[in-house]
């Protein structure tokens, strides 16, 4: 239904209302005054509708905003932007209603009009706009595919090959970072944390492959020719050993992804840190597995073994989301595909893996898909969604849903 | 793009905006723009519950103020040539709805 304003050849923007005219329209709408609050809105169309935009806050987001008083949108001009709080990240998606919302600032609702009788006040107030739509806040995981290939661009491979010029393309700062990935900074934080990055003169790096396997090669190779036990390597030594060779910062590095802390000290104070087998395994497998398309599983299984430190047992549980095999192959065969690598979009993720491997059991595939999970949707339900699941033997198996 | 706050505004005096939400479409008579022109008289009863009371052109139009479960904030966008940045104006988190159908008013209105 439209609501006809009366003829504005009356009302044209010269037109002041009155308490007069207030009073009347009153009368002549058979309304008593006595029964109406002593203060009158009068309201007026803006003269002119400046271009705001409203967006629905969802209650996190509102939270945050109070707290912190930031939000922020990211995206680059080819994005879909997003919104971020400190620590989350949100689809912003247009709403609409058929009703007409006018936008009035300094608005009296009826707790701000007194209520005793009195004389009748008038106050104009002006509708800065009329909407028939505003934005909504979904909660989405973070957008950070990209990461990986801008910290890519220039790995790490050894301060003899640094370049001295790095304000160029390919060295990124956090606020650098923030202007090219979809994430919240909280969430950024935690992805540099896994792609393993680390700051060189406050740009974020990674480390080159191979030079990642020379720096921990020569660490393991120290830890061994002292005969330190796996749970037993001395932080301070090692680092004295071995800065002859690599930065500090690089060590540092290293000791972090590879080393936690056992509680221990030497006799001279010297901080006690243990190997972690799972970290050391897994990356000496990815090691072995990269320059190869398909290795044999057997061949692959007994060098893997022997790269890794004695007293070490490796097993392909290690190689979660890094590795697909095919034990009833003949040969059986294994080779690299990193979860990192696959994108983010759901079908087109099911695809590549399907394509790699018929059907998975539920401990193989589960790697590739628990970051798509959220609170709302479990890896189970993803699952049940977008794989077809059958039973052999009483082994769940996963295949494509269309299977050829 | 870039941050979209500017606190001093609301953290001062956050609550101060409101939206009127009415069915439909408002229109001038003569089809011409809304901008600058006189729309109506807003009243509240004075009863506790102090129902606003509208009265646009002919008609008379009873409400209810509802309170927004979430908030909206109502945004200006400032373009530079490097970014895109949005100023938060105000928070609105309550509104007048009229979604009753309008009376009309019989007697004429001076001015018609």
């Amino acid at each position: 239904m439209n609501i006809e304003m009366v003829d504005n050849k009356t009302f044209n923007r010269s037109y002041e209302r009155t308490i007069k005219d207030v009073c009347q329209v009153i009368h002549h709408a058979k309304l008593e005054e006595k029964d109406l609050r002593p203060l009158t809105q009068v309201l007026y169309f803006a003269e002119e509708f400046p271009d705001y935009k409203i967006l629905e806050l969802d209650k996190e987001v509102f939270k945050c905003l109070k707290e912190s008083g930031k939000l922020v949108f990211r995206g680059q001009k080819t994005d879909k932007a997003v919104l971020c709080t400190n620590n989350k990240t949100f689809d912003i998606k247009e709403a609409e209603t058929s009703n007409s919302m006018l936008l009035v600032p300094n608005l009296k609702f009826a707790e701000d009009v007194p209520v005793e009788l009195g004389d009748r006040d008038i106050e104009e107030k002006e509708i800065v706009g009329v909407y028939h739509e505003y934005f909504e806040l979904k909660q989405i995981r973070p957008r950070l595919l990209p990461l990986r290939n801008f910290l890519k661009m220039k790995p790490y491979k050894g301060i003899e090959l640094e370049e001295e010029d790095q304000s160029g393309e390919g060295y990124f700062s956090t606020e650098k970072l923030l202007e090219v990935v979809q994430a919240s900074e909280e969430e950024l934080v935690d992805a540099l944390r896994d792609v393993q990055a680390f700051s060189v003169n406050d740009k974020w790096r990674i480390l080159d492959n191979d030079y990642h396997f020379r720096v921990l090669s020569q660490f393991l190779g120290l830890v061994e020719s002292n005969s330190w036990p796996l749970d037993q390597v001395p932080i301070g030594e090692s680092l004295s050993e071995l800065s002859a060779l690599f930065p500090d910062y690089v060590l540092h590095h290293i000791f972090q992804i590879y080393l936690e802390p056992s509680g221990d000290y030497t006799d001279t104070g010297d901080e006690l840190f243990r190997l972690v087998d799972y970290k050391v395994c897994r990356f000496l497998g990815s090691y072995l597995l990269r320059p190869v398309e398909k290795f044999n599983l057997n061949d692959f299984l007994r060098t893997w073994q022997d790269s890794v430190p004695e007293g070490m047992i490796t097993s392909l549980e290690q190689l979660g989301g890094l590795a697909v095999l095919t034990p009833d192959s003949r040969p059986p065969a294994i080779w690299l595909l990193d979860e990192e690598d696959l994108p983010e979009d759901f079908q087109e993720r099911f695809t590549i893996l399907f394509s790699a491997k018929e059907s998975w059991t539920y401990d193989e595939i589960q790697p590739y898909i628990k970051r798509l999970a959220t609170e709302k949707q479990s890896v189970n339900s993803i699952l049940t969604k977008y794989s077809r699941t059958s039973n052999v033997n009483g082994v769940r198996y996963h295949s494509a849903r269309h299977g050829k | 793009m870039v941050l979209a706050s500017n606190l001093q505004i609301w953290k001062d005096n956050p609550y101060t905006w409101g939206i009127i939400e009415v069915q439909g479409d408002l229109e001038s008579r003569n089809g011409g723009a809304l901008q600058s022109q006189f729309v109506g008289d807003l009243h509240y009863v004075m009863q506790s519950n102090g129902v606003p009371t509208l009265i646009v052109g002919h008609h008379i139009l009873y409400g209810k103020a509802i309170p927004l479960e979430k908030p909206f904030a109502v945004m200006e966008k400032k373009k530079t040539d490097i970014t895109t940045e949005y100023i938060i104006k105000a928070l609105v988190d309550k509104k007048l709805v009229f979604k009753i159908r309008p009376k009309p008013i019989i007697a004429a209105v001076p001015g018609c």
